[in-house]
């Protein structure tokens, strides 16, 4: 095999890849879509802590040992993203879905505090 | 419906990207590597095409491309006079504003390909395009006497 073709093997390099996202803002939530190609369900990890949520995706099997790579252009490293979440988040709402090798997070927004009227006497 | 351009790199809202600036290409140099990443975002389109990688074993040829949210029927897999052309359309709704785009590839066919029986899957945002190869074009172990 060419040695310059061979992707970089995880143990050596423990790099990552920042993946494409789009975030929209809803009236009651934050929509993240990031861009995760060749990233099952059970490799990918998410974490939340400090008001930073954490994503990591592990690419599955990239290809069997018998395959020889020819060609490469796209990278195979893991793809991380961490993003800072504003306070009005309620974290314990979050919800993500996976399909076709994109995350989809859905980070509903905390009722604001309704203004207390106060009554004069 | 409106039509949008799709763009990753719009409306940020309040969320503040948290990637330490150490994985950035140009660390230390947060405007120059924002503009080096808005240049050569991770993967996906290749000057606008799809990124590939062929691989190969015994057997077939395998070209593998990036197709992360299109859906079985927004992909085209097609081949014509040895070249094979891969398309693929996405299609983002958010709220009420939709947004599509189509990314394509063609590529020459190795030779010995045989082109009647090429095969495709998709599974988690990847393709995989089979490209069986012919007898002939097979390794074949010769017995010493």
């Amino acid at each position: 095999m060419n040695a310059t073709c061979t992707a970089p093997s995880s143990e050596l390099v423990k790099s990552s890849q920042k993946p494409r996202y789009s975030v929209s803002r809803r009236d009651d939530a934050f929509v993240i879509r990031v861009d995760m190609p060749g990233v099952a369900k059970s490799s990918l990890s998410l974490e939340f802590q400090d008001d930073v949520l954490s994503i990591r995706g592990e690419r599955i099997s990239e290809q069997p040992n018998s395959w020889k790579m020819l060609h490469q252009e796209y990278s195979t490293q893991p793809f991380q993203l961490r993003l800072r979440l504003p306070a009005q988040v309620d974290e314990d709402q979050l919800n993500a879905s996976l399909e076709d090798g994109v995350l989809t997070l859905n980070l509903p927004l905390k009722p604001s505090p309704q203004p207390r009227r106060i009554e004069v006497n | 419906m409106k039509l949008a351009r799709y763009s990753p790199f719009v409306n940020l809202g309040r969320l503040t990207d948290f990637t330490p600036l150490i994985r950035q290409p140009i660390a230390g140099f947060p405007a120059m590597a924002q503009l080096f990443e808005d240049l050569f975002p991770a993967a996906t389109a290749v000057n606008g095409r799809l990124a590939m990688d062929l691989h190969e074993d015994a057997d077939n040829f395998y070209a593998r491309f990036e197709v992360p949210g299109v859906k079985k029927d927004g992909l085209k897999v097609e081949v014509r006079e040895g070249v094979l052309t891969v398309s693929a359309e996405r299609q983002d709704k958010d709220g009420d504003s939709q947004s599509a785009s189509i990314l394509s590839r063609s590529m020459t066919l190795p030779d010995g390909v045989q082109d009647e029986s090429i095969s495709a899957k998709q599974e988690n945002g990847m393709l995989t395009v089979t490209l069986p190869k012919q007898e002939k074009r097979k390794p074949r172990l010769i017995s010493v006497h």
